[in-house]
């Protein structure tokens, strides 16, 4: 994600719309990928990203400059989010209905079906996975953040978030070793080495 | 380090530090299982870093933000201040409503005048405006001879007592 100008955040926090309309074209990739990824329902990503700017246009003139304001809209997403999911817990038919959608959306962007396999296992097996651990998973291994910005977005201890991520990783492991049978490091992504 | 703890750390190997590892990395030397175990941890890492390169994408990215700014700045639900401002600042509408209910009071008070005072009754008798009752009192009254046991209501029980009164009058 392209960091925000800070003179676009300052414009957007005395109320300009053009100026928070450029803070959502470049926020608004990360934070449909974040939703998507924890709901695994692209029109519940929409609507979740969708109340998340505006919740986050609300609040943005109390915004102070100490935290990276991608941290505070992961925040709010992340929190919508788990407040979805609780609430769509009695839902999970409906959400393995939609797996359809993840195919679509990462049709466009990967050229094998393999790999639209392989998107569609990982979220498959995250769909399984506890609130708190799927985000956490989410969080830090398939946005690739930090573990202490990880920790600041969930209002996680460090111990806490490592136990969530140690179950999370070993229930996705287990599922993935089960349903994928393709042996090899697709492009040779670096991963920290065992 | 047991092989339960080699598992519990393997996962998260990302978060160990140096001396974690160390002694992860020892035991692992000396394991044939975790060794196994940390190979297929190592794939399926690789697997999901994979995944990771290919993040869900915004099926409209122009729509989208049109759909999420149509969002933001949508006017507040009217409020009722709101709505009386918006009437009060129709100039002709506001005049219109201020004849009306000026007639409409008017109205009223004559209305009201009139059947009360004495003079304004006799004035309406003159007229032949007060509503004649004799024929719908009479229909009422075939309507019962007609009916052999009628049930109760509390509407026809008050309904008599009344008439009886405006047939005393």
């Amino acid at each position: 994600m392209t960091e925000l100008k800070p003179e676009v955040i300052r414009l957007a926090m005395n109320g300009d719309t053009q100026a928070f309309r450029v803070l959502v074209s470049q926020c608004q990739g990360f934070a449909y990928s974040v939703s998507f990824r924890v709901l695994g329902h692209a029109q519940d990503a929409e609507d979740v990203v969708q109340e998340a700017f505006i919740r986050l246009w609300k609040h943005l003139p109390r915004y102070r400059f100490d935290v990276k304001l991608s941290t505070w809209l992961y925040k709010i997403i992340m929190n919508l989010c788990l407040d979805h999911l609780k609430s769509r817990h009695r839902q999970q038919e409906k959400n393995r209905m939609e797996m359809k959608d993840i195919f679509r959306t990462y049709a466009s962007s990967t050229d094998g079906i393999e790999k639209e396999e392989l998107h569609t296992l990982i979220q498959e097996a995250a769909s399984g996975l506890a609130p708190a651990q799927k985000a956490v998973f989410v969080m830090r291994d398939l946005e690739g953040l930090e573990a202490e910005e990880v920790c600041a977005i969930l209002s996680m201890t460090a111990g806490n978030m490592k136990s969530n991520l140690y179950y999370a990783r070993k229930q996705v492991a287990e599922f993935l070793k089960a349903n994928y049978q393709l042996n090899e490091n697709p492009k040779g992504y670096d991963v920290q080495g065992i | 380090m047991t092989c339960r703890e080699f598992e519990e750390n393997v996962y998260v190997w990302d978060l160990l530090s140096e001396a974690e590892r160390t002694e992860a990395e020892t035991h692992r030397q000396q394991c044939k299982t975790c060794q196994s175990l940390a190979a297929e941890v190592q794939q399926s890492r690789e697997w999901i870093a994979h995944a990771r390169h290919y993040p869900p994408q915004v099926p409209d990215h122009s729509a989208f933000t049109h759909r999420i700014m149509k969002a933001v700045v949508k006017p507040k639900n009217a409020s009722v201040w709101s709505v009386l401002k918006a009437f009060v600042a129709r100039e002709s509408l506001r005049y219109a409503f201020s004849v009306l209910s000026i007639l409409l009071i008017s109205d009223f008070a004559y209305e009201w005048q009139a059947a009360d005072h004495p003079q304004a009754k006799k004035w309406i008798g003159q007229a032949k405006i007060t509503l004649d009752t004799s024929m719908l009192m009479e229909n009422l009254r075939k309507r019962k001879e007609n009916k052999q046991d009628p049930p109760f209501s509390l509407y026809a029980h008050y309904k008599e007592k009344y008439r009886n009164e405006i047939n005393n009058n």
